[in-house]
């Protein structure tokens, strides 16, 4: 396989994964691109592929990951440098927020989507056991179950991530 | 009620999503099972964690990607790739210019010789878009006794807008020091075909681009 097969065939198998993964933890289109395309070329170069050790798609998302964190935490450097000598702590709060928020956000991604789908109801639409399980036509008791296994997967992707003990 | 009937309702209870006699009975369940107090007491903080996020935000992980991924970007990233070293060579101006006129004189001395040389190219490459553009092109290199010889047919697609404008035609030896081979003028619906050098050996061109002359790199291709 050639250098640029060996690229083609990781965009081919990933690329479309890690842009829904990125574009989602981003919301904004431009560092999405940067993101996947400096993510596919890191893997590229160190020439990861699909192989018998297994798929790179755990690799590309870890790197892609800690790009959108670095991202962040750069930006709130910037800010923090930016106001050393007049604190202006409504826009440190503001990056301090959008980290925290890039955080649950990541750790919501990583539940499946029907484990996602009945917490996002839950939590932001407010909707209740009975309604979740109308919109979804399943039974009540699968939406208490997918709750109660989908926020202890969510507790440990936290955790993992140092938001929770 | 047993406990195996109550198990999983902590997520719903802690969501606040129970209906009010289920939470009622949940509770007085809750008062006498330590197993679903300490599950409720695990998943307590979430609540204000998800708060973290406005509603509008969580929304859209629900509805899914909010942005198609463009359908440029393997040949960015492709391009990208094929550029052996990230940095952009930005001239000014008027150095660009200098040089490219050097360049074309370089050209017309070559072309009497490359006439006696009629055999078939070494390498031929197509080049890849990097950013969008109206052009495409072909490069075929060829060895000669001095270096190389580069002939490029580059076509500037159809259109009703744009003037003629300045290209540039770099080779990229393997530290990624890009060298001007060729510059020409095209606009809409033409055909430029030139023909450079470089004194680099076959082997060592590991890359081809052609470039508007802010610097920006249009097109380019492995070889």
């Amino acid at each position: 396989m050639s250098e640029s097969e060996a690229l083609l065939a990781l965009h081919r198998d990933h690329a479309g994964a890690l842009w829904g993964y990125v574009a989602r933890l981003t919301r904004d289109s431009a560092r999405a691109e940067d993101i996947v395309q400096e993510t596919m070329l890191r893997a590229w170069r160190q020439r990861i592929s699909d192989d018998a050790t297994g798929s790179a798609r755990a690799w590309l998302f870890t790197v892609a990951r800690n790009l959108v964190v670095d991202d962040v935490r750069s930006a709130r450097a910037r800010h923090e440098s930016l106001y050393d000598e007049l604190p202006e702590t409504s826009e440190l709060d503001r990056t301090d927020a959008l980290f925290d928020q890039m955080l649950v956000t990541d750790a919501l991604l990583t539940l499946s989507d029907e484990h996602r789908a009945v917490v996002i109801r839950a939590y932001y639409r407010r909707q209740t056991v009975a309604e979740i399980a109308d919109e979804l036509r399943i039974p009540s008791g699968t939406v208490k179950s997918r709750l109660h296994y989908g926020l202890r997967a969510l507790r440990l992707a936290l955790q993992e991530r140092g938001v929770t003990r | 009620m047993t406990h195996d009937q109550f198990a999983d309702w902590s997520g719903a209870y802690v969501m606040g999503a129970l209906a009010r006699v289920e939470r009622q009975q949940y509770e007085d369940h809750l008062a006498c099972c330590a197993v679903c107090t300490d599950a409720v007491a695990e998943l307590s903080p979430l609540p204000g964690l998800l708060g973290r996020i406005p509603s509008q935000d969580a929304e859209l992980l629900l509805v899914g990607v909010p942005a198609e991924m463009p359908e440029d970007l393997v040949a960015r990233t492709l391009a990208a790739s094929q550029v052996a070293q990230p940095r952009r060579i930005r001239m000014p101006l008027r150095l660009a210019l200098a040089t490219a006129a050097a360049a074309v004189v370089a050209a017309a001395v070559v072309i009497p010789i490359q006439l006696h040389q009629s055999h078939q190219p070494d390498e031929t490459v197509q080049l890849a878009q990097v950013v969008q553009s109206p052009l495409s092109a072909t490069v075929s290199l060829t060895a000669t006794d001095w270096g190389t010889r580069v002939d490029m047919d580059c076509f500037y697609a159809a259109s009703q807008y744009g003037g003629q404008r300045p290209y540039e035609l770099y080779v990229l030896d393997p530290a990624g020091e890009a060298t001007l081979v060729s510059s020409w003028h095209a606009g809409p619906g033409e055909e430029a075909k030139t023909t450079g050098s470089t004194d680099l050996p076959l082997g060592d061109v590991k890359a081809v681009q052609v470039r508007a002359v802010d610097g920006t790199v249009l097109l380019a291709a492995n070889v």
